[in-house]
């Protein structure tokens, strides 16, 4: 998909609301993906993501845009998790989430934003049976024998569908040189057996 | 070449989602080993996986779509209305101010001449859509929910002790002073203080008594016959139902009970019913249900008194499927 350009803003400012449309079409996914980084909480990123679409909007004859729609939104997400958190804080422990989110550069948060985002999209484009299988393990939590039990299928095809989607799933990020800083980033936070292989690891070259 | 990248692939698989056995794993470790690009292959899956972990479905993505696309539309004719309505009221608050100005000045000119009776109340109360915040002339800080009303001795109050009486919904930081206590008295049940932090919700007629202590300690003491006490620490609710005549007490997040003196209520697994009693509070309207069993629905998330009814309304159509239309000043909700 061609990125749009900033001509989309002076559209939106004469109140074209096919405009609109066509910049959450491109824009609201990855967003929210990166709103997540901060707040930890997706439905939250949702409502937080679709109420700066209504401020564009709000706004839109008062926009004064240099930057390009992406560079320009993903700043307003950012500026508004931020506050979002600041505000929160006396509520919930998040300072944690602020510095996480702070500490790794905002050019590198927004691309893992925009990986994650292709992820999302390779799992929308899975096979149906396999998407099937794939969101009942992977957002159900549901063993692969409770499965087949659901689905009335073997175990055995079960496995299979799983491992066709994996296979998808990381081809979507085959092209992106990128992925390898990206797995040492998040790497950190979550820790598993396999974790001694990681210092062997290759960051992206300068 | 293709079945055994399949085989692995599914090994993967199984090791990440929880699924695999002990000898898999072997098997699973000893690939790994045998060469860097395994690993590669290994630590890319690894990625694909966890950020598999946040999915939009197409479907939630065009519902999200729809709702900011009616929020724009609404903001707009909202945003025309609201000025409208704020020069009406400029004008009329304009047009009271200056006899007002006199009404008041003779008004208190008279008093003055007369002399100070023995009892003078003070009585605050929060406008509706409003919390009221003020400090009582011991120091303690108190917010006033909306509705609600707060009374006190101007003469005797901090005297010997601190007594106030309530009627709906206030939260209490109270200064510390031992040799005065604080009281607060209502129709249900009093609470003694020294210095504490503390939530008391009693709406008049509701026969229900509700105090949440955020810090230090406070007694509670009901207004019946016995004058049952109890003592609460902090992050306790005691609640006292008229018609029960018995006093719970149960350990709660304060925060969720305290949140509306900001202006804001959370609510965590609160039903649809214990909500729309908070939105007619409010916005001071009716609410009404299609189905009563639509009450039963459950909730979490946070509300402000700076959102506008249909705002807040938007909410839970967008957070619970629940549609609602407004019909003379009434609010009907039905499931989508």
């Amino acid at each position: 998909m061609k990125s749009l350009g900033i001509h989309i803003f002076q559209e939106i400012k004469k109140g074209n609301n096919e405009a609109f449309s066509q910049l959450f079409d491109e824009f609201y996914s990855p967003l929210c993906f990166f709103a997540n980084k901060y707040l930890s909480d997706l439905d939250l990123s949702r409502s937080l993501v679709q109420e700066v679409f209504v401020d564009l909007w709000a706004r839109r004859e008062k926009l004064n845009i240099q930057f390009s729609p992406r560079s320009y939104l993903y700043h307003s997400v950012k500026n508004r998790s931020i506050d979002y958190l600041r505000k929160e804080k006396k509520t919930v422990p998040v300072s944690e989430s602020v510095e996480t989110a702070e500490s790794i550069p905002f050019r590198d948060l927004m691309e893992e934003a925009e990986l994650n985002n292709r992820i999302n999209l390779a799992i929308q484009q899975l096979p149906e049976k396999c998407r099937e299988v794939f969101i009942l393990c992977r957002f159900e939590g549901l063993k692969y024998s409770e499965i087949a039990e659901e689905l009335t299928i073997s175990v055995k095809t079960v496995e299979m569908q799983m491992g066709i989607a994996l296979k998808k799933l990381r081809d979507s990020l085959s092209d992106y040189q990128i992925v390898n800083l990206l797995i040492f980033i998040h790497s950190k936070k979550t820790e598993t057996p396999l974790q001694g292989i990681l210092p062997n690891f290759r960051l992206r070259g300068d | 070449m293709n079945e055994l990248h399949n085989h692995t692939d599914i090994l993967i698989c199984k090791y990440l989602s929880g699924n695999i056995s002990s000898e898999q794993k072997k098997e699973l470790d000893s690939w790994l080993d045998s060469s860097p690009e395994n690993k590669q292959l290994y630590l890319k899956s690894k990625k694909a996986w966890q950020l598999s972990h946040n999915y939009i479905s197409p479907e939630k993505a065009e519902q999200d779509k729809t709702n900011v696309l009616i929020e724009v539309q609404q903001q707009q004719t909202i945003s025309f209305k609201r000025t409208r309505r704020q020069l009406l009221i400029y004008k009329i608050a304009a047009m009271l101010a200056i006899p007002l100005t006199f009404a008041l000045s003779w008004y208190f000119l008279q008093n003055s001449q007369q002399p100070m009776p023995e009892d003078f109340f003070c009585e605050l109360t929060a406008p509706k859509g409003h919390v009221a915040k003020c400090i009582l002339p011991d120091g303690s800080e108190v917010w006033i929910n909306t509705g609600s009303t707060l009374t006190y001795n101007t003469t005797s109050f901090n005297q010997q002790s601190r007594e106030v009486q309530l009627s709906g919904e206030a939260y209490f930081e109270v200064a510390k002073n031992i040799e005065k206590p604080f009281k607060v008295v209502t129709e249900e049940a009093n609470i003694h203080v020294t210095g504490t932090s503390f939530n008391v919700k009693t709406y008049p007629g509701s026969g229900l008594f509700e105090t949440v202590l955020a810090e230090g300690g406070i007694e509670m003491e009901l207004n019946n016959q016995i004058h049952e006490k109890v003592k609460l620490v902090p992050g306790e609710k005691a609640v006292f139902r008229k018609e029960k005549r018995e006093i719970y007490i149960e350990k709660v997040e304060a925060d969720f009970y305290t949140s509306w003196r900001n202006g804001e209520i959370l609510f965590k697994d609160a039903t649809l019913n214990d909500l729309v009693k908070e939105l007619e509070r409010i916005y001071d309207i009716r609410f009404h249900l299609k189905d009563p069993k639509l009450g039963e629905f459950r909730f979490r998330g946070m509300f402000s008194y700076n959102n506008n009814l249909i705002e807040a309304l938007e909410k839970v159509k967008r957070t619970a499927n629940i549609d609602y239309y407004i019909e003379n000043k009434e609010v009907w909700l039905f499931k989508r």
